[in-house]
C-alpha cells in the first residue's frame, strides 16, 4: 500500500494489468501467430516455414471472393432483419412491459440457453421439404410445389438472423429501458405527433444500443460457418466454410491464416466506415 | 513407464497453462506449425521393449454409434467387459466426426508432443497420415495373439498390422427411400435424373464420393489416374451446378433421409442398417458399378499406453467379442471366425450381406487409394467442387 501511496499515478495502470495481459495472451500473440502462420508457405509433411509469401492473400482474395461477398451479403440482410424484428418487440418489453418485463426479458433469452448447434438442426426440421411450413407455403401457393426452403440461402440467412438474435435484441434493450419517458411527454407538449417523437426522441437515444447490437450481430455472423454448413448448400457457403475446409481438411495453415486475416481486416474497416457515417461522438456520448 | 509420461506431460500443461513465468513455452507451443524433425524414424524402429503394466485408465475416441450399447444398462458390454477383465476403466469419447476434424483437432498437440488420446479408430488413409508424421506408437504385436484371427490382408503401409489394428470395415453405396422412389438408381442418375434434382446428398469425404463415381465412370478408385480424377470432377461439378446435389454430408444425411427431404444419397452401410430398424422403407444397395469399403483401424497415439492399447485391441480381436461388436453396430467384422458366433446369437444378421459380405459382394467393392487421400492437390480439386 506504501507503494500506492508514493505512486498514485501507477494505480490505473496496475488496474488495467490484468486486462492488459489477458488482451496479450489470447488476442496478440494468437494474432502474431495468425499473420506470421499466413505468410508462410509448405505443407504439413515438410513443415511450414515463414517465406513472407504474400500471394497466399493474393490467392484467397482470388479465389474466394464469392464466398467473400456472399458472407457480407448474408451477414448485412441478418442483422437489418433482427434489428427489424428486434426493435419493435424490445420495444414493447422495455417501455410497455410493465411487471411483466424480467419475464419477458427471460422468455426472450430462453430458447438460446440450448446449444447453438441444436438451435440450428431444429431449423432443418422446421424448413424441412416435408415439413408444415413448407406444405402451408406450398398450399397457399407462395412456393411452387416442388419449392423448398431448406437448402437456400433464405435458410441460411434466417438461421444467422436467428442464431444472433439475443445480440441484437439485448443491447437494444438496454439503450431502451434507459429511455426517460418525460422526454416523450416534453416531446408531445410540444406538439410533436407519436411518429415524429420517435424519431427526434426516441431513435436517436437508442442510437448506441443499435450500434452495439448491429456490431454484435454482424461481426460473428460474417464469420459463421455452421448455418450455411447445415441449412444451405455448397452455393451458399460462406467465407467460414472456406476456412474451415482449408484448416480442418486441406491442412494448408498459411491459406486459412491468411483468410482469417482478411476476414478481420474486411470487418475492421467495415466497422470504422459504419462508425464514421453514425459518428462516434453521438454514439459514445 | 507410460503413466509417468502422461504424469510428467501434465504437470508440464499444468505449468504452462499456469503462469507468465512460462510464457516463452506458451508461444513456443502456438507456434508449432507441423514438420516434425526425426520423429518418423524414431518410429519406425520397432519398439524395443514395451512396458507390461496397463496404465491406471485408458482413453479411447471414437465415432458416434460405434460401440455395442446394452439397451438396458445403456452400457457397453465391449468396454465393460474390458475394464472387468483387466480392471482398466475406459474412457470412452465420441469425438470423431470426421478424419479430417478429428486430425485438426489432435494434430496441434501431437505435435508439440503432448498426450492426447491412448487409442484412436480413424479410417485407414488417415491412420497413414499420422503414421508419416510420426504421430503413432507401434503395436506391442507379441501382446497380440488374436491378430491370428484378422481375416483382412494387412496394408502395405501397415506391414503385421503394426501400426492400425483393423476395428470395422464400411461399404459406401446407395441409400434410397423406397417410399420416395420405388428402384435403387444408378450412380448416374443420382447425377443427373431430373426427378431426383436437388434431393440428392453427395459424401463430404473424398474418398468416399470420389470413389463411387470414379468406378461408375470406369475408373479404378483404387489406383487413381489423375487425368481420370479430373474428368470424374467435371461430372460432379456439373451436377453440382445444375442443382442435382443438395448438399454435401457426413452422417448428418440420415435425418433428411427418413424424412424424406432426401429421395437418395451416398451412405455408409451400418448407418442405413441402424435406420432400418425405424424405418424398414429405407434400402441400401451396392451400386452394380461399384462401391467404396474402407476399413477404420485402432491406433496409438503418440504417448499413449502401448501395452493397454494392445491388450484392448487383442480384447476386441477375440471372435466372440468381435461378434458381439458387429451385431452391436452392424457394420463389417475383420474377424471372419466372428460370424460363426454371429450365428448363434442372431441367424438374421449373420446373413446379412452389408454385414457379413460373402465374396461377390466383396468383389463389387474397392477400397480409395490412400496416396490421393492425403495429396493436398487432390484435396484442393475435391473441396472447390464442394464449395469451400
Amino acid at each position: 500500500m506504501g507503494y500506492l501511496r508514493r505512486h498514485p499515478r501507477a494505480v490505473p495502470y496496475l488496474l488495467i494489468a490484468p486486462g492488459l495481459a489477458w488482451l496479450a495472451v489470447l488476442f496478440v500473440v494468437p494474432l502474431y501467430y495468425l499473420v506470421t502462420t499466413s505468410l508462410q508457405s509448405g505443407d504439413i509433411y515438410e513443415g511450414f516455414s515463414l517465406t513472407w509469401r504474400w500471394s497466399n492473400y493474393g490467392d484467397m482474395l482470388s479465389q474466394y471472393r464469392p464466398q467473400l461477398v456472399r458472407s457480407a451479403q448474408y451477414a448485412a440482410i441478418a442483422t437489418i432483419a433482427a434489428l427489424l424484428i428486434a426493435y419493435p418487440l424490445v420495444y414493447f418489453i422495455a417501455r410497455r412491459g410493465g411487471q411483466w418485463k424480467s419475464l419477458l426479458l427471460v422468455l426472450l433469452v430462453a430458447p438460446f440457453f440450448v446449444t447453438y448447434l441444436i438451435r440450428t438442426l431444429a431449423w432443418q426440421t422446421i424448413l424441412a421439404d416435408e415439413g408444415d411450413v413448407v406444405g402451408v407455403l406450398r398450399d397457399v401457393g407462395i412456393l411452387a410445389d416442388d419449392g423448398r426452403l431448406l437448402a437456400t440461402s433464405f435458410a441460411v440467412v434466417a438461421g444467422i438472423t436467428y442464431n444472433y438474435f439475443p445480440f441484437m435484441a439485448l443491447p437494444l434493450y438496454v439503450a431502451l429501458e434507459q429511455l426517460d419517458g418525460r422526454l416523450l411527454e416534453a416531446s408531445s407538449d410540444l406538439y410533436a405527433n407519436p411518429v415524429k417523437s420517435f424519431l427526434r426522441v426516441t431513435l436517436p437515444i437508442s442510437l448506441p444500443g443499435v450500434f452495439a447490437g448491429t456490431l454484435t450481430t454482424f461481426i460473428p455472423a460474417m464469420g459463421d460457418f455452421v448455418n450455411a454448413q447445415l441449412l444451405g448448400t455448397p452455393k451458399q457457403y460462406m467465407i467460414g466454410n472456406v476456412i474451415q475446409s482449408k484448416f480442418l481438411v486441406i491442412v494448408d495453415y498459411p491459406l486459412a491464416s491468411a483468410g482469417a486475416v482478411i476476414l478481420m481486416v474486411l470487418i475492421l474497416v467495415g466497422v470504422a466506415l459504419y462508425a464514421r457515417a453514425l459518428g462516434t461522438e453521438r454514439l459514445t456520448g | 513407464m507410460t503413466e509417468i509420461n502422461r504424469r510428467q506431460l501434465l504437470l508440464r500443461g499444468a505449468f504452462g497453462a499456469g503462469g507468465l513465468a512460462s510464457l516463452p513455452a506458451i508461444l513456443a507451443a502456438c507456434g508449432g506449425s507441423g514438420g516434425i524433425e526425426g520423429q518418423s524414424a524414431e518410429s519406425d524402429a520397432a519398439p524395443a521393449s514395451v512396458d507390461q503394466t496397463l496404465a491406471e485408465k485408458f482413453v479411447l475416441s471414437n465415432w458416434p454409434l460405434y460401440i455395442d450399447i446394452d439397451e438396458e444398462t445403456k452400457k457397453s458390454p465391449t468396454l465393460e467387459g474390458f475394464t472387468a477383465e483387466t480392471g482398466v476403466p475406459v474412457e470412452y469419447i465420441e469425438d470423431i466426426n470426421s478424419n479430417e476434424e478429428f486430425f485438426g483437432i489432435v494434430q496441434g498437440p501431437l505435435s508439440q508432443g503432448q498426450f492426447v488420446r491412448d487409442m484412436a479408430i480413424p479410417t485407414g488413409y488417415a491412420v497413414v497420415k499420422l503414421k508419416d508424421l510420426g504421430y503413432l506408437e507401434q503395436f506391442d504385436t507379441a501382446s497380440i495373439p488374436n491378430l491370428a484371427n484378422i481375416s483382412i490382408p494387412a496394408p502395405p503401409w501397415n506391414e503385421g498390422f503394426a501400426y492400425g489394428v483393423p476395428w470395422q470395415s464400411y461399404m459406401t453405396g446407395i441409400a434410397y427411400n423406397s417410399s420416395k422412389i420405388a428402384e435403387a438408381p444408378t450412380v448416374e442418375e443420382l447425377l443427373t435424373d431430373p426427378a431426383l434434382k436437388g434431393k440428392v446428398t453427395l459424401l463430404n469425404s473424398m474418398n468416399d464420393t470420389m470413389g463411387v463415381l470414379l468406378q461408375a465412370q470406369g475408373y479404378s478408385s483404387e489406383t487413381i489416374n489423375p487425368d481420370e480424377f479430373d474428368a470424374t470432377i467435371e461430372v460432379l461439378q456439373k451436377a453440382v451446378d445444375d442443382g442435382q446435389i443438395r448438399q454435401f454430408t457426413g452422417n448428418d444425411y440420415t435425418g433428411p433421409l427418413s424424412k424424406g427431404d432426401l429421395f437418395a444419397c451416398l451412405a455408409w452401410s451400418g448407418d442405413v442398417i441402424q435406420l432400418q430398424a425405424d424405418d424398414p422403407g429405407l434400402m441400401f444397395s451396392i451400386p452394380e458399378t461399384g462401391g467404396g469399403i474402407a476399413t477404420d483401424y485402432m491406433c496409438i497415439l503418440k504417448g499413449g499406453s502401448v501395452y493397454t492399447s494392445s491388450v484392448f485391441a487383442n480384447y476386441v480381436l477375440d471372435p466372440a467379442r468381435a461378434a458381439q461388436l458387429s451385431l452391436g453396430i452392424n457394420y463389417i467384422s475383420p474377424v471372419a471366425a466372428s460370424k460363426a458366433e454371429a450365428e448363434k446369437v442372431d441367424p438374421d444378421v449373420a446373413s446379412n450381406q452389408l454385414i457379413y459380405p460373402d465374396q461377390a459382394t466383396l468383389d463389387k467393392l474397392q477400397e480409395f487409394d490412400p496416396a490421393v487421400v492425403n495429396d493436398p492437390a487432390y484435396n484442393e480439386k475435391f473441396q472447390a467442387v464442394i464449395g469451400a
